[in-house]
C-alpha cells in the first residue's frame, strides 16, 4: 500500500475511528466521576475523627481498598471484572458498563491519595477556627476545608484524568479476545482493523497515537485554564 | 460555685506524650471581667485556652461553662489512692495487723465504691459533651495568633457562615447584624473582599468580628496581636479595648504589657504549667510575688 492509499484507507474510516475515540474517552470521563466519588468516600472514611468503633473500621476498609486496588495491576481488574461480573449479571461486552466500573474502581483509589493530599494542604487552623464558632466538622469539611483542597488537587485530578483516557487503552486486549464485542475502545479498534488490513497496520496505530495526543494536550490546555482562574479569585 | 462564674477550670492538666505542659491549674472567670494571661513562650498559655473550649482534650480535670460540667475527668487520682491503699493492705497483712487489715478492707472497698460511681459520672459526661459540643462552643468566641479566616469566602460570608448555618439568625438578620459589628471595627467597607486582600489587622478584627457574630458569652484571645506589623498592633488593640469596655468577658494571652496594666481586671502568671500569680493589675505589675514573674517582667517591662 502506498502512502496515498494508507491515507485513504484512514480517511474511508474517519467516523468509525472517531467513533471509538469517543467510546474511550466516555469510558475515562465516567470512570473518572466515579473515581471521584469513590475517592471522597475513601478520604472521609479516612479523616473523619474516630469518635467510634463503626468509623475505625470503616478507616481499615477504605485502608485495605486503597492497598489492593494499588498492589495489583489494571489489567488483572479489567480481566476480572469482565469473566466475573460480565457473567454473574449478564451484562454483554457491548456494554460500556463494565469498563467504566472497572476503571472507575481502579481510579477511585488513585483518587483517594490525590484528595487526601489536597486536603492535609489545608492549614489545620482552618478546621480549628470552624471549630470554634461551633461549626460541626462536616459542615467546617465541605464548607472551608473541602473548597480549598479542589483548588490544590486539580492539577492532579487531570492528570488522572489524563492517565486515564490513555489506560483505557488496555481495553483493547479484551476487546480481541472476546468475539461479540461491538464497541471498541480507540486502541482496540485500530488493533482489530490492523488484523482485516495487516498493511495499513502502521497506519492505524499512528492515528491512534495522534488522537491519543491531540485529546491529552486539550485537557492539558483546559487544565492550565482552569488552574489560571484559580489563581485570580485569589491571593 | 456562684452564680457570675462563666468559666473555670479545676485541677486542669494535659500532657503531650511524656511532656506534661499543663500540670493542674485552677482557674475561674465572672461576667464582664477581662483577664490578661502572661508567660514565657511554651509555658502552655495557648494549649490552656485550647483546653477551654476543648479543642484539646485535658488529661485530667474538670471545665465549667455556664454552670455545665463540660469535662470531668478525676477518676485516676482516685484510681491511684486505692492502688496506694492497697499496697498499705498488703504491709498490715504481713505485719499481722488484724484491726489495720479490717480497716483498710473497709476503706478499699468504699473506694472502690466511690471509684464505680465517679467513672459513670464520667462516662456520661463524656457521652452529653460529645453530643453537645457544638452548643458549648458557640458560647466561647476564639481568636487566634493566624486569624484564620476562610479564604475561600468574602468577609461577609465568613462572619455569617456560623451564625446562618447554625440557625441562630436567618440570612438577612445575620447580614445586618454582620454589617453593624463591621461598622464597629471600621471595616464596613470590607464586607465583599476576600481575606487574602485584606492587611494583617484588618484580618484580625474581622476575625473577631466573626467570633463576635455568635454572640459568644466569652472571647478567649490567643496572642491576637503577635503576628502582626508593629503599625496594627494599635488598630486591633483598639477594638479589644472597646470590647472589654462595653463589658465583654475576655480571657487574652498577650505580650502586650500595656494592655494588660490598663485593661484587664486580673492578671494571670503562668509557670510550670501552674498559674502561678493571679492578682489585679496595679498589684501584679508593682509587687509581684512569684520569684520567677519578677524576672519575667524585669525582662519585658
Ligand atoms: N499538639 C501538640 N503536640 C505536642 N506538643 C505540643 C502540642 N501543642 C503544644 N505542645 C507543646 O506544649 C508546650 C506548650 O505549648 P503552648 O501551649 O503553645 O505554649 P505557649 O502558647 O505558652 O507558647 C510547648 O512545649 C509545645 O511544644
Ligand atoms: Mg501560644
Amino acid at each position: 500500500m502506498t502512502f496515498i492509499e494508507q491515507i485513504k484507507v484512514i480517511w474511508d474510516l474517519r467516523g468509525l475511528f472517531f467513533e471509538s475515540l469517543g467510546f474511550s474517552l466516555l469510558i475515562a470521563l465516567f470512570a473518572a466521576l466515579m473515581g471521584f466519588v469513590i475517592g471522597v468516600v475513601l478520604v472521609m472514611a479516612k479523616i473523619v475523627p474516630k469518635t467510634n468503633f463503626v468509623f475505625v473500621i470503616l478507616d481499615k476498609l477504605a485502608g485495605f481498598y486503597v492497598t489492593v486496588i494499588r498492589g495489583t495491576p489494571m489489567l488483572v481488574q479489567l480481566l476480572i471484572m469482565y469473566s466475573v461480573v460480565l457473567v454473574s449479571f449478564k451484562f454483554s461486552s457491548t456494554n460500556l458498563i463494565v469498563p467504566i466500573i472497572a476503571f472507575g474502581i481502579n481510579s477511585g483509589a488513585y483518587m483517594a491519595e490525590i484528595i487526601r493530599s489536597g486536603i492535609t494542604s489545608v492549614d489545620v487552623g482552618q478546621m480549628e477556627a470552624g471549630r470554634s464558632l461551633g461549626l460541626s466538622w462536616t459542615t467546617v469539611m465541605f464548607r472551608v476545608i473541602i473548597p480549598q483542597a479542589v483548588k490544590v488537587v486539580v492539577p492532579a485530578i487531570f492528570n488522572e484524568l489524563i492517565s486515564l483516557v490513555k489506560e483505557t487503552s488496555v481495553i483493547s486486549v479484551i476487546v480481541l479476545r472476546v468475539n461479540d464485542v461491538q464497541k471498541y475502545d480507540l486502541l482496540g479498534y485500530a488493533q482489530r482493523m490492523g488484523l482485516a488490513k495487516p498493511a495499513a497496520y502502521f497506519a492505524f496505530l499512528f492515528t491512534a497515537s495522534l488522537l491519543y495526543l491531540a485529546v491529552v494536550l486539550l485537557l492539558t490546555l483546559v487544565q492550565k485554564i482552569i488552574e489560571r482562574r484559580f489563581k485570580k479569585n485569589e491571593r | 460555685m456562684s452564680d457570675d462564674i462563666i468559666l473555670s477550670a479545676r485541677g486542669l492538666c494535659k500532657r503531650f506524650g511524656s511532656a506534661e505542659v499543663l500540670g493542674g491549674i485552677d482557674f475561674e472567670i465572672k461576667r464582664g471581667d477581662v483577664v490578661a494571661v502572661i508567660g514565657p513562650s511554651g509555658c502552655g498559655k495557648s494549649t490552656f485556652l485550647r483546653c477551654l473550649n476543648l479543642l484539646e482534650t485535658p488529661t485530667a480535670g474538670g471545665i465549667y461553662l455556664d454552670g455545665e460540667t463540660i469535662f470531668k475527668k478525676f477518676s485516676h487520682y482516685l484510681e491511684q489512692e486505692i492502688s496506694e491503699l492497697k499496697s498499705d493492705l498488703k504491709q498490715a497483712k504481713k505485719a499481722e495487723d488484724a484491726a489495720l487489715v479490717a480497716s483498710l478492707t473497709a476503706l478499699i472497698g468504699s473506694k472502690r465504691h466511690e471509684l464505680k460511681a465517679l467513672k459513670n459520672e464520667e462516662k456520661s459526661i463524656g457521652r452529653q459533651t460529645l453530643a453537645s459540643l457544638n452548643r458549648h462552643r458557640q458560647k466561647i468566641g476564639m481568636v487566634f495568633q493566624q486569624f484564620n479566616l476562610f479564604p475561600n469566602m468574602t468577609v461577609l460570608d465568613n462572619i455569617i457562615l456560623a451564625p446562618v448555618k447554625l440557625g441562630k439568625y436567618d440570612k438577612k438578620l445575620a447580614t445586618e447584624k454582620a454589617v453593624a459589628l463591621l461598622k464597629q471595627v471600621g471595616l464596613e467597607s470590607k464586607a465583599h473582599e476576600y481575606p487574602s486582600r485584606l492587611s494583617g489587622g484588618q484580618k484580625q478584627r474581622i476575625a473577631i468580628v466573626r467570633a463576635l457574630a455568635m454572640e459568644p458569652e466569652i472571647m478567649l484571645f490567643d496572642e491576637p496581636t503577635s503576628a502582626l506589623d508593629p503599625e496594627m498592633v494599635g488598630e486591633v488593640l483598639s477594638v479589644m479595648t472597646a470590647l472589654a469596655k462595653s463589658g465583654t468577658t475576655m480571657i487574652v494571652v498577650t505580650h502586650e504589657m500595656g494592655f494588660a496594666q490598663q485593661v484587664a481586671n486580673r492578671v494571670v502568671f503562668i509557670d510550670g504549667g501552674k498559674i502561678v500569680e493571679d492578682a489585679p493589675p496595679a498589684e501584679f505589675f508593682s509587687s509581684p510575688k512569684n520569684p520567677r514573674l519578677k524576672d519575667f517582667l524585669s525582662k519585658v517591662l
